[in-house]
């Protein structure tokens, strides 16, 4: 009897402090951090974890899915899922819709019950990795950084190579063929200057600097073929705002674009690349002849507040065959859009061509202007994606290898940090709302103050070392050769070396 | 141990000398401002210490580091540190040559000489401290387990320990005292347990530089330094090394005393020996030390503390520190700085040797990370929130977590009123140790509501900052921005005249002058600028609006007499000059400007 009684007072006790929330009122949508309501994701998406926004508190989370109804319990406020619970959800629900009821106590301390939001599990799988440089807020010096590759499908991270072993070499720029981690480009500069490749299995290190090149290698796209390299060759300046929206303001007072061949080590260009104009931003297109680039006119002697570049964006055709170039052709002018495009991306399809618009200039990181449009080369329209913009800056985005995945870099919400953010593409020119890089606890992004810089989609790890890395970084580079059929001189642009 | 006067005495005495030393003389307060260290209590923090070699002896000592931010408790603890190492160096080499009293007392006051000379740069790492006392703990478990039979299989297993915990040199140390303990002893069985012990100190640093750890040489095989630390330029970088290479040594010492010292000469012996490590630490301290160097860091500190008395009477009650062969430029900016904030700078500005000429003022070109902090310090105070913020930022790439910046970026957000990455900020800063009291108070301000930090009037702050938006970066030109947004900031108008007349730009001084700003009365104007005028003025006889300056009389009476110096072909015009107008802005517009005396920043 005694146990009895025992039991029932135990159970008693169980019960009356379960919360069972039938007095629960009845509420709107939840604002939950970060924000995964309504949202398409991936059928391979690592779980989405969240908790309520500002000063409300999560208790529990109902996600019914087509043939299942799971309860989340919140603890400390988050609604965290069990990674194999996650993955069964998602699998059975591939082309279908969970929907999330989530009771919260509210900021005045009411037990509500909100309103269902919902994420349609779209059967189109994102690529199963991210790559990203992690780096602080400093604009001129650096100290610790790192190129990452982050699994998508979990929250595993690991470093490709920290430039702690390399002599804290500042390292950007990593790129890769065609989303295909085994081929890989990264430079570094100032200590054991150079860019690494990885190509054909082999890892070196490269000086891309000739006679024909005003300076290395910048900003990169490989071809389709995974061979050739475009690369810009820019002289970067960067200057300080007062304004303390504005930061810092990024400008090239010279740039051209050269290709690298990795099958016979030379670089070559073109007088068509190499003007007095600044052309910067290579983007190879699919067919893997035709390549976007943005060029703004050169102003010397224009270094004051007021100026800032016009980019506009251009085309040209490369012949791998016979090495020989079309004639360059404006595609998008930028006096037409009054402002500036950026990082043209151009869909694995071919059709469209995702860029980021700005108030000017060409690095707009810190614009918080800057937005992305996708440009539609059948009909030549263009269209701002509010479904991937925000009020601050978006940039530095990337097209997964199917193109049914954007990556944006954003600085929402803080305007100070760029965190990477998926949206699904129809393939129709339609982006659903992006959602942010999940994380195993929902708090990460509180206290974390570095930039996920450059984000770029991977289709898998990739298969090297940082130790493979340190020791291709720190040996001598290797000399591309300068394409002795070019006659361009490397700093003034199209003079010629014989005029000179 | 030791308890003979002759012993105890020594060894008493260099335990108060160093503390003696560390307190007064280097002042862990500016080791702690010059190093930042700050103690994350995270597993991230823990785990990328860790990921280096020797990083368990780097993350304890950044734990006993941070305490440097308090000068007592700060001196205690390192004090205390390599008391604890000495006592286990000492026990280690009782146990393997007997109980030499003379040996135990080197044991005791080598460490201390050596760390005298050592930690008299502060760029010295303490982390080389903790490698040294977590060796001592090794060998002492080493000699402890050697009687088992199974210490043939664990000592391999301990070395590997020795060098992931306490780095390379540690565990070449480990392996020299085995190889010296093993000849000593007479019990040859340990032999396997030795070779294993070489092995592993040939090959394991191979391997995991090779195929472990992504580290570099430095790390893997012979820096005793931290990996973060390995760029800073250590003088006489053998003195890092002292400190492993005096456990060994001491075995073979006590083994040579043991067999050839006779009883009657120990006294003899002790005391040459205490007198020769005296005269050795004092002569080798003198040699390292850079005095005004660690003036500028002192003043740092003070800087940091808004203690501004403390900075002018560094120099007041130090004259040497404005003889040229003293001279230092962090001591100059900050001394700057301070007669600034005192409204002294036109007037006591040229009584201090300005040999860097506007690089005293300012010292943010070229940029560097030494000179984030003196510049977030200098913009700070002068109420330039968007360049103090931009170069706290500049500074946090090198010290993440620093106490110092931390607070910059934080206060200076605040400022600005982005109370999203104020709470950001303080969410990372509530994880370093020793910040709650300041997390706490700023905490109360993310509700938009702040008038008040420490003394600041945000409101008066915000008001005064340049709306414009305009490219920063030349230092004169920000500063004219923030004058010209606000005519009353009187810190930022003494700077502005200064760096034009440290410059010889005297046409801009004077133009300044003429549009009012600093809201000067024009009748009793600072000796500095009535200098610059009459100098001006005898360049250029027609320059508008001279009359309204009044200049008294016996400067123009001095200009003409120093005119008359410096018009005679004599070769000791310096020495003159030097003589009857030390302090004049004449003398540093003719003799001490940097392009007078080609001097320029490194």
């Amino acid at each position: 009897m005694k146990k009895i009684l025992y039991s029932a007072f135990i159970l008693h006790l169980f019960v009356s402090c379960s919360p069972t929330y039938n007095d629960a009122v009845s509420g709107g949508e939840p604002f939950i951090y970060p924000d995964y309501t309504d949202i398409v994701i991936p059928v391979n998406i690592a779980p989405l974890n969240f908790r309520a926004d500002g000063n409300a508190e999560l208790l529990s989370v109902e996600v019914k899915g087509k043939t299942e109804t799971v309860t989340l319990k919140c603890k400390n406020g988050k609604a965290i899922w069990n990674e194999r619970k996650w993955r069964s959800m998602l699998a059975d629900n591939q082309n279908d819709t969970l929907f999330y009821t989530a009771t919260i106590i509210d900021s005045i301390g009411r037990v509500v019950r909100c309103a269902p939001f919902w994420q349609f599990v779209s059967p189109d799988s994102i690529d199963s990795h991210i790559a990203y440089r992690l780096i602080n807020t400093g604009y001129v010096l650096w100290d610790k950084m790192g190129i990452y590759e982050r699994s998508l499908e979990t929250f595993k991270q690991k470093p490709i190579i920290e430039n702690s072993s390399v002599d804290v070499a500042c390292m950007n720029c990593h790129s890769f063929s065609a989303q295909n981690p085994n081929t890989m480009l990264l430079h570094t500069r100032k200590f054991n200057g150079g860019t690494t490749i990885l190509y054909d299995g082999k890892l070196q290190k490269f000086n891309t600097k000739t006679d024909i090149s005003m300076s290395a290698g910048v900003y990169p796209s490989w071809n389709p073929n995974g061979y050739i390299i475009a690369m810009s060759t820019n002289i970067i300046g960067q200057q300080f705002h007062n304004d303390y929206g504005k930061r810092i303001y990024v400008s090239d007072s010279k740039s051209d674009i050269v290709l690298l061949n990795m099958k016979t080590q030379t670089l070559t260009t073109c007088p068509q690349l190499s003007t007095k104009d600044l052309e910067n931003l290579p983007a190879w297109a699919p067919d893997g002849r035709t390549l976007y680039y943005t060029s703004a006119p050169q102003r010397e002697g224009d270094k004051g507040y007021d100026v800032g570049y016009w980019y506009s964006l251009l085309r040209i055709t490369y012949d791998e065959a016979t090495n020989s170039w079309g004639t360059a052709d404006t595609v998008l002018r930028a006096k037409d859009l009054g402002g500036s495009i950026t990082f043209p991306k151009v869909s694995p399809d071919g059709r469209y061509i995702a860029y980021t618009f700005a108030e000017r200039g060409y690095f707009t990181p810190f614009n918080w202007e800057a937005d992305i449009y996708l440009l539609d080369l059948q009909t030549m329209q263009v269209s701002l994606q509010p479904n991937v913009n925000s009020s601050c800056s978006e940039s530095n985005h990337g097209w997964s290898h199917s193109g049914h995945w954007l990556v944006v870099g954003s600085k929402w919400p803080d305007g100070m940090f760029t965190k990477p953010y998926f949206a699904h593409f129809d393939g129709k020119g339609n982006f659903s709302k992006r959602f942010l890089l999940p994380q195993a606890d929902p708090d990460f992004y509180d206290d974390f103050t570095f930039n996920f810089n450059n984000t770029d989609f991977i289709t898998g790890e990739v298969p090297t070392t940082p130790i493979d890395w340190r020791d291709a970084i720190k040996a001598d580079p290797i000399q591309v050769k300068a394409d002795p059929s070019v006659d361009i001189d490397g700093l003034s642009g199209a003079t010629k070396k014989s005029e000179k | 141990m030791i308890r003979k006067p002759i012993f105890l005495i020594p060894v008493s005495l260099s335990y108060a000398i160093l503390a003696w030393f560390v307190y007064f003389v280097i002042n862990p307060l500016c080791y702690n401002i010059f190093q930042q260290p700050a103690f994350v209590l995270t597993t991230e923090f823990f785990c990328k210490k860790m990921s280096a070699i020797g990083g368990l002896a780097e993350y304890l000592q950044t734990f006993i580091d941070q305490f440097t931010m308090f000068r007592f408790w700060g001196t205690m603890l390192l004090v205390a540190e390599l008391f604890v190492t000495a006592f286990l160096v000492a026990r280690y080499v009782r146990k393997i040559t007997g109980n030499i009293p003379y040996v135990t007392m080197l044991a005791f006051i080598l460490p201390v000489a050596i760390s005298i000379v050592a930690w008299t740069d502060i760029r010295y790492s303490f982390a080389i401290n903790m490698q040294v006392l977590l060796l001592a703990l090794a060998l002492n478990l080493q000699q402890a387990i050697s009687k088992y039979n199974w210490h043939n299989f664990v000592v391999p297993l301990l070395a590997v320990a020795v060098y992931h915990a306490c780095g390379a040199v540690a565990l070449y140390t480990f392996t020299v005292c085995n190889i010296v303990a093993y000849i000593l002893s007479p019990d040859k069985r340990k032999l396997v347990g030795l070779v294993s012990v070489v092995v592993v100190t040939i090959l394991w640093p191979l391997l995991v530089y090779n195929f472990m750890l992504p580290v570099r040489p430095a790390n893997a095989f012979y820096d005793v330094r931290p990996q973060e630390q390995m760029f800073i330029v250590f003088d006489l970088k053998a003195v890092l090394y002292m400190l492993f290479v005096y456990v060994p040594a001491l075995v073979i010492v006590g083994n040579v005393y043991n067999r050839y010292a006779e009883e009657k000469k120990t006294n003899l012996i002790t005391l040459a020996s205490v007198v020769l490590i005296a005269v050795c630490t004092v002569f080798f301290q003198q040699k390292r030390d850079n005095y005004p160097e660690r003036v500028g860091y002192k003043m740092e500190v003070a800087a940091y503390n808004k203690d501004w008395n403390q900075i002018l009477n560094y120099v007041k009650n130090n004259s040497e520190l404005k003889d040229y062969g003293c001279y230092n430029q962090k001591v100059n900016f900050y001394y700057n700085m301070a007669l600034a904030v005192k409204g002294q700078l036109p007037d006591k500005m040229f009584s201090y040797p300005q040999r860097m000429g506007i690089n005293g003022l300012f010292v943010d070109d070229p940029i560097a990370t030494v000179i984030c902090l003196p510049t977030t310090i200098l913009f700070d105070q002068m109420g330039f929130t968007t360049d103090a913020l931009h170069y706290a930022f500049e500074a946090q790439t090198t010290y993440e977590n620093s106490h110092y910046i931390m607070r910059y970026v934080i206060d200076n957000l605040l400022v600005i009123g982005d109370y999203y990455n104020v709470s950001k900020y303080l969410e990372k800063y509530k994880h370093v140790m020793l910040s709650g009291k300041y997390v706490k108070n700023r905490e109360k301000y993310l509700n938009g509501i702040v008038t008040n930090l420490d003394g600041k009037n945000v409101e008066s702050i915000r008001k005064k900052h340049p709306k414009r938006d305009f490219y920063m970066g030349n230092s004169q030109y920000d500063v004219l921005q923030v004058v010209m947004t606000d005519k009353d900031n009187a810190f930022a108008s003494q700077y502005l005249f200064a760096s034009a007349l440290l410059q010889n730009d005297l046409d801009l001084f004077y133009n300044l002058l003429l549009r009012g700003y600093g809201n000067l009365n024009y009748n009793n104007l600072p000796r500095a600028y009535q200098e610059a005028i009459v100098l001006y003025r005898s360049f250029n006889k027609s320059a508008p609006g001279l009359d309204k300056l009044n200049i008294q009389s016996f400067i123009v009476e001095q200009f003409k007499s120093f005119q008359n110096v410096v018009s005679d072909d004599r070769s000791d015009i310096r020495e003159i000059v030097q003589d009857k107008f030390a302090n004049t802005y004449w003398k540093y517009y003719f003799f001490d400007n940097p392009k007078a005396t080609e001097i320029s920043v490194e």
